[in-house]
């Protein structure tokens, strides 16, 4: 154990036990162009057997790549929205992006996955469930960041 | 209105005959572009976004004919029985076959500056012209927005786009520039821009210093302060609730590593030695020798950090 360095308490009662410091080392956080890693490790699993193992460095590098590749998407997307002078990314300029890039293989899976995010939950669908759950995962202000995380997910999960 | 009428009476007329010598011309025209399926796509893309334009100039020339004498209207369109229901039956034509009307406008406009270059008041013809220039030039440009207008449409015209695409554009590879150390690397042609335009955009933040060099082991301080305090078992595994209960009441000897342990941990971080009572309330036997130990730590803390009696008291208080 890594223990944390001992600072004096004056008196009989003691301090708060916690530093509570937050402060990153560097000026911009992992978690701003990161996914969860977690969520990363429980996708990778499904297409393990019960048994398998993941190393962490593993782990790492397809959270890299899968950040990356909802970049290299939305920008696409973003670029084309830009020229029409719009200011929201929605599901079909995703669509597009995909097929301006070559994913054209992509565009049926995504589009049931689509159609069943936009039904939502409430129909009690399978798909709709999980979309539900990915949605509460990320827990983000802004609705559009949710919906390219569960777009790309859904991408990821097409491909397990 | 009338006036400008009265001087333009003979170039409109010049112009409807011009006007009737192009459309002839231009079918020729269009039965050569039917054999070639691209060049037709990409034709009826550039013409889609001229069709404000041309509405205006056609409204424009049906004015001239409103104040005109009936002999020329009778000439150029013979069809057209009143001026209104003339302008509504073109928009409607036009509507109908858009290729053909709207190439036909095209070549019109062309035939009306050849015939009327010095007058001023077919400036606007001359605008017309530049900006089918511009047109002819950024062809391609123009094509996504037709794109996007198809994608708007229901997903039906979907599976075309994708039809064309992969007929038209082979995978072909194209060498991108060679920033890295390694030689030139060849990528999908379609992917070739996007691919520019994310690493200029990693270079923008790499000049910032925002990328994420190293990886920092615990994002939140408190969490990981909370991690070192939980109770581990054999391997490091933490022991959750039911553990912890049973860990209590099994051997003596890990009972008294782990309150060691925990001692250790509160003594550093000065916390309250608060789990002294749970872990020792079945052993009457050891809690002299787990006195005498805490005694030494204290003593031996005591030089470091200044700790009171108020510490030994709540021990006397926990015996």
């Amino acid at each position: 154990m890594s223990d944390a360095p001992a600072s004096p308490c004056g008196g009989g009662g003691g301090g708060s036990h916690e530093s509570g410091e937050h402060s990153p080392r560097s000026n911009f956080r992992e978690q701003d162009r990161f996914l969860p890693i977690a969520n990363i490790s429980r996708i990778m699993k499904k297409a393990l057997p019960p048994n398998g193992k993941i190393a962490k460095d593993a782990k790492e590098t397809v959270q890299e790549c899968v950040s990356e590749f909802i970049s290299f998407v939305t920008s696409e997307a973003s670029d084309k929205c830009q020229r029409e002078k719009r200011k929201t990314i929605n599901g079909d300029d995703l669509l597009w992006a995909m097929t301006t890039l070559g994913f054209e293989e992509y565009i049926d899976p995504l589009k049931v996955y689509l159609a069943a995010y936009r039904e939502g939950d409430s129909k009690g669908s399978a798909k709709g469930g999980d979309a539900s759950a990915k949605r509460d995962v990320y827990q983000s202000p802004n609705g559009q960041v949710a919906h390219q995380g569960s777009f790309s997910q859904g991408v990821n999960y097409t491909n397990s | 209105m009338k006036n400008l009428c009265e001087k333009d009476s003979g170039p409109t007329h010049l112009t409807y005959y011009a006007l009737g010598r192009t459309s002839w011309g231009t079918s020729s025209e269009s039965d050569v572009q039917q054999s070639s399926m691209s060049k037709s796509l990409s034709l009826k893309i550039s013409v889609l976004p001229q069709q404000c334009h041309k509405t205006k100039l056609l409204n424009f020339q049906y004015q001239d004919r409103d104040s005109s004498s009936t002999q020329s209207s009778g000439q150029s369109y013979p069809e057209v029985g009143s001026a209104q229901s003339g302008q509504i039956s073109v928009q409607c034509s036009n509507c109908s076959a858009c290729s053909t009307l709207n190439t036909t406008g095209g070549k019109s406009v062309e035939g009306v500056i050849s015939s009327t270059v010095g007058i001023q008041d077919y400036t606007f013809p001359l605008s017309q012209l530049c900006y089918n220039q511009s047109l002819a030039h950024t062809a391609f440009h123009f094509a996504e927005p037709c794109f996007i207008g198809l994608v708007a449409a229901p997903y039906a015209p979907q599976p075309n786009i994708n039809d064309a695409q992969l007929v038209g554009m082979s995978p072909a590879r194209i060498p991108l520039p060679p920033d890295l150390i390694e030689g030139p690397m060849y990528v999908n042609a379609k992917q070739y821009h996007a691919i520019l335009r994310r690493r200029q955009y990693r270079a923008k933040l790499e000049a910032q210093n925002k990328l994420i060099k190293e990886r920092k082991p615990y994002l939140h301080e408190s969490r990981h302060l909370h991690a070192l305090k939980r109770a581990r078992g054999s391997g490091g595994r933490f022991l959750n609730a039911k553990k912890l209960t049973s860990a209590n009441h099994g051997d003596s000897i890990t009972t008294c590593s782990d309150v060691f342990q925990q001692h250790e941990s509160d003594f550093r971080l000065c916390g309250y030695p608060s789990r002294i009572g749970r872990s020792v309330q079945g052993y009457s036997v050891e809690i002299n020798i787990i006195y005498q130990s805490l005694c030494d730590k204290l003593f031996w803390h005591t030089s470091k950090c200044s700790i009171g009696k108020s510490s030994l008291a709540h021990l006397h208080y926990y015996v």
